[in-house]
C-alpha cells in the first residue's frame, strides 16, 4: 500500500515532535506522592509549644 | 484576559485522554465503530488527534487483539496518516522505537507498508530493577498479544521486576506507572506464582488512580491479560 495523504497536514515540526515524545515516553512521576515520616515536624511542634506565651491569669477581684 | 497555548502539549494530551476513552470504550464494547478512523473522522482538530494516535501507539489495536473488534480501512488510513504526520526519528530512545516498530508491525497486519528492521533488543535483565521497571513501564504497549517481543528473553524472567516496580510505584502513588507496570505484572506472570496480588494492584489502581482515561485503559488491558491467565495469583 502506497502512503496516501489522508489530510492535507504537513508533517509535524520539532514542536509538535517534542510535545508527542513527552506524551507518549512519560517517564514515572519525579516526586513522590506518599506520605513520608517528617521528625523535623516533631521539633517544630515542640518549640512551639514551649515559645508559646503563659496562660493569662483571671484578673483578681478588688 | 486569556493567552494561546504556544506548545501543542495539551492539546494533544487532551487528544490522547479522547482517544483512551475511545479505545476503552471498544473494549467494553460500547464504543461503535470502535477504530480510530471514526475517531479521526470525528475529531475538531485533526493533527491532534493524529499525535494521539501516535501517542497510543500499539493500543490503538488493542480492541482488535483482545476483543476481535473489526479493524477496517478507514482505521488503516488513520494510522498510516498518523506515521505520515509524525514519523518515526532516528534519535528516538529505545523505548519509543519499539513501540512505532509495534505499532507498524500491527499495522503491516492490516494492509499498511512492511515495517522496519526490529530494533536492537532491550536488555532489562541486567540493569537494576528499579531502572529495568521503568524501561517496562514506558514499554507497557507491547504488552499485547501477538507482538514481537523487545527482549531476548521471555516475558516471565522479568515478572519480578515488573512486581517490584508495581509496588514501589503504588507506594509512591506513581498511578501512572502503577497501571503501566500492572500490564507487564499480568502478562510475565502467566503460569506462574506472582509474587504480588496483581488483581488487588488493579482494584486499588481502579479506585484511587484518578480520572484518567489513560490509565483506566491500561487497568482495562491488563485486567484482560490477568484474565486470560493459565497459573495462579499469589
Amino acid at each position: 500500500m502506497s502512503v496516501q495523504a489522508l489530510t492535507r497536514l504537513t508533517p509535524a515540526v520539532a514542536a509538535e515532535r517534542a510535545a508527542l515524545t513527552a506524551l507518549a515516553d512519560a517517564p514515572e512521576t519525579e516526586i513522590s506522592g506518599a506520605p513520608v515520616y517528617a521528625p523535623q515536624a516533631a521539633g517544630l511542634a515542640l518549640l512551639l509549644i514551649l515559645a508559646s506565651p503563659k496562660q493569662p491569669s483571671e484578673p483578681r477581684d478588688k | 484576559m486569556s493567552y494561546p497555548d504556544a506548545s501543542p502539549q495539551a492539546d494533544f494530551a487532551a487528544a490522547a485522554e479522547a482517544l483512551a476513552r475511545h479505545v476503552l470504550g471498544a473494549l467494553k464494547g460500547t464504543q461503535e465503530p470502535p477504530g480510530p478512523g471514526a475517531f479521526l473522522a470525528g475529531a475538531a482538530d485533526t493533527k491532534a488527534a493524529l499525535a494521539a494516535v501516535r501517542v497510543l501507539g500499539p493500543d490503538v489495536f488493542a480492541p482488535l487483539l483482545l476483543t476481535g473488534a473489526p479493524f477496517g480501512a478507514a482505521d488503516r488510513d488513520a494510522v498510516t496518516e498518523a506515521f505520515r504526520v509524525f514519523p518515526p526519528l532516528p534519535q528516538d530512545g529505545e523505548e519509543v522505537a519499539w513501540r512505532d516498530h509495534a505499532a507498524a508491525t500491527l499495522l503491516a497486519r492490516h494492509g499498511g507498508e512492511p515495517p522496519g528492521a526490529a530494533p536492537p533488543p532491550v536488555r532489562v535483565a541486567s540493569r537494576p530493577w528499579r531502572e529495568g521497571a521503568r524501561t517496562l513501564a514506558r514499554l507497557a504497549p507491547l504488552t499485547l498479544p501477538g507482538l514481537p517481543g523487545p527482549f531476548t528473553e521471555p516475558p516471565a524472567a522479568h515478572l519480578l521486576t515488573a512486581c517490584r516496580g508495581l509496588a514501589r510505584s503504588l507506594l509512591r502513588r506513581d498511578h501512572t506507572t502503577a497501571a503501566r507496570l500492572a500490564r507487564w505484572a499480568a502478562l510475565a506472570g502467566r503460569g506462574a506464582r506472582r509474587p504480588l496480588d496483581v488483581a488487588t494492584a488493579l482494584r486499588h489502581l481502579e479506585l484511587c488512580g484518578g480520572s484518567g482515561a489513560r490509565v483506566a485503559l491500561d487497568i482495562e488491558i491488563a485486567r484482560r491479560l490477568l484474565a486470560g491467565r493459565e497459573g495462579r495469583t499469589g
